[in-house]
């Protein structure tokens, strides 16, 4: 209980930090601010602009498909802030960043998560929670209390197998010893595949993002159990759950390539 | 002449050293181009037509519109910004020629290395995924290769004006970023503006963007009868001369106060 008061003062105090050194430049800050809702906002435009006309997309309606952007875009928004450190620690890695926290006191991946949370993410944070407000305003989402539980297990899970994939990732430097360009990437594949409904692409990608990349769990499958939307899988209950679940282990399995790659790594020189 | 064929010739060999980062990139591109083709596949479903363009007709212009973006990319904005920001401005000054012109030769050299690591790429991802991307006529095919140097012209000189900002603000990632979702949106590069509401679209035809990907691709896929099409390559000519002659004005007064921050 200590050791975990310990931790959660440490991560608070970075927190300041962090929030301290994007305040230094409140004019960049501010602009990001202002920049980063904008892609949102045009993706957000493109649904609303095209699927009034053809009324539906793979039987969702602008409604549905508003919550479900805003609930990919939520997630999204959590990850930036608690793992935007993985979509560059490529670089870290090889300038030998990490060296320094293995002489700390404390668990190494807390240390590289937590050391350097990231307020800016909140430029991504802001417009996920509007949309998300303005989708389950529009859907009219019920806060039950079965409801709630479910939305909550859904963005946590969420969050994690974004992170987790960034993470697992990210960590592969620690053996090829050269930084992976591939954030970039991930975030692209998760927003293709939970902004929009992945009943839209063939069986056989909606395959590939079900089960052996399970991307879509992160907002799709929560989503469309809440709108009651037939998909490759359709269960009447439960899919939020599965979403933690599934972030949970994906989480778990990323913090052991990190220890491993980590474990067996010698640090850069210089 | 020579001189910027060489730095052409330069840009290449650089763009050569990060083939890594262009193969990501072209990935990238091609699961957008994918992941847009299926969206409108998906929101057809039944539908003949929209506004007289069918569903085809779309995914075609999605995958020649990705296509398009690929070779516009827009070197002079990062360079310009960096150049001032590192201070390496000032040797690019005092070579012994233009110095927008030395960029301009360099994204010469960023087309020829995109057309062969990232359009041609793309266009056979496109072909395997959605079939072939047929213009409407040979003769749309040629009025739309015009209309498309126009619109790279459009787009270069409204970018290079763009990035002149740097010579007064420093910090211009969130600028450029804004600007980037913007053209993409309002130039009809993502979603043709014959979706949007009236009053936007009106708006929008007032503005250079839609003549850098909406105009060309419209001609694509033969929206307008050939003499219309003619007329579109007239208005694309004018702004293009406009924006060139802003663009002079502009390059005039900002180079006249350059500062270079330590070196």
């Amino acid at each position: 209980m200590k050791k975990f008061k310990h931790y959660m003062s440490v991560a608070a105090l970075s927190f300041r930090l962090s929030m301290q050194s994007c305040m230094e430049y409140p004019a960049a800050f501010i602009g990001w601010l202002i920049s980063n809702p904008i892609q949102f906002l045009v993706g957000f435009a493109t649904i609303k602009f095209v699927v009034e006309e053809f009324e539906t997309l793979a039987d969702w309606n602008f409604r549905e498909l508003a919550f479900l952007y805003g609930m990919s875009v939520l997630t999204h928004g959590l990850s930036v802030i608690f793992f935007t450190k993985t979509w560059y620690m490529g670089w870290d890695i090889i300038h030998g960043e990490l060296d320094r926290m293995r002489l700390r006191p404390m668990n190494t991946l807390f240390q590289f998560l937590a050391g350097d949370l990231n307020f800016f993410g909140i430029t991504d944070l802001i417009p996920g929670l509007i949309l998300f407000i303005y989708g389950c305003v529009s859907v009219d989402f019920r806060w039950t209390f079965s409801n709630t539980l479910c939305m909550i297990c859904a963005l946590i899970g969420g969050t994690l197998i974004r992170g987790a994939i960034y993470l697992a990732f990210g960590s592969t430097t620690f053996w090829t010893k050269s930084p992976l360009h591939i954030s970039g990437f991930f975030q692209e594949l998760f927003n293709r595949t939970n902004m929009y409904p992945l009943s839209m692409y063939p069986r056989a990608v909606q395959f590939v993002f079900t089960f052996i990349m399970p991307m879509s769990w992160v907002a799709f499958y929560p989503a469309s159990e809440f709108m009651g939307k037939e998909s490759m899988i359709t269960l009447p209950y439960g899919m939020s759950f599965i979403t933690l679940g599934l972030g949970i282990v994906l989480f778990a399995i990323a913090c052991k390539i990190f220890s491993a790659g980590f474990g067996q790594y010698e640090s850069a020189g210089s | 002449m020579k001189a910027y064929i060489y730095v052409a010739k330069m840009r290449i060999q650089t763009m050569m050293a990060y083939r890594v980062d262009a193969w990501t990139f072209m990935i990238m591109q091609c699961l957008l181009m994918a992941a847009v083709g299926f969206f409108w596949r998906a929101v057809y479903g039944g539908a003949e037509t929209a506004h007289g363009v069918s569903g085809d007709m779309m995914i075609t212009y999605t995958v020649v519109s990705m296509l398009m973006s690929s070779l516009y990319y827009m070197g002079v904005e990062d360079r310009i910004a960096d150049a001032v920001k590192s201070g390496s401005i000032a040797t690019d000054m005092i070579k012994p020629i233009n110095l927008f012109s030395l960029y301009f030769a360099e994204d010469i050299g960023n087309i020829i290395f995109n057309l062969f690591f990232n359009t041609i790429p793309m266009f056979i991802v496109a072909v395997i995924i959605f079939g072939l991307p047929v213009p409407a006529s040979a003769e749309h095919f040629w009025l739309f290769l015009a209309s498309f140097i126009l619109g790279y012209g459009i787009n270069w000189t409204f970018s290079a004006t763009f990035a002149l900002m740097a010579f007064t603000a420093i910090d211009l990632g969130p600028v450029f970023s804004i600007k980037y979702h913007f053209v993409n949106m309002l130039s009809g590069a993502m979603i043709p503006l014959w979706f949007f509401p009236e009053w936007l679209r009106t708006a929008l035809y007032c503005l250079p963007f839609v003549y850098m990907f909406q105009e060309p691709l419209s001609i694509y896929i033969g929206k307008y009868s050939p003499a219309e099409c003619l007329g579109k390559l007239g208005i694309q000519a004018a702004w293009l001369v406009g924006l060139l002659v802003i663009f002079m004005f502009a390059q005039k007064r900002a180079t006249r106060r350059v500062l270079v921050q330590g070196g």
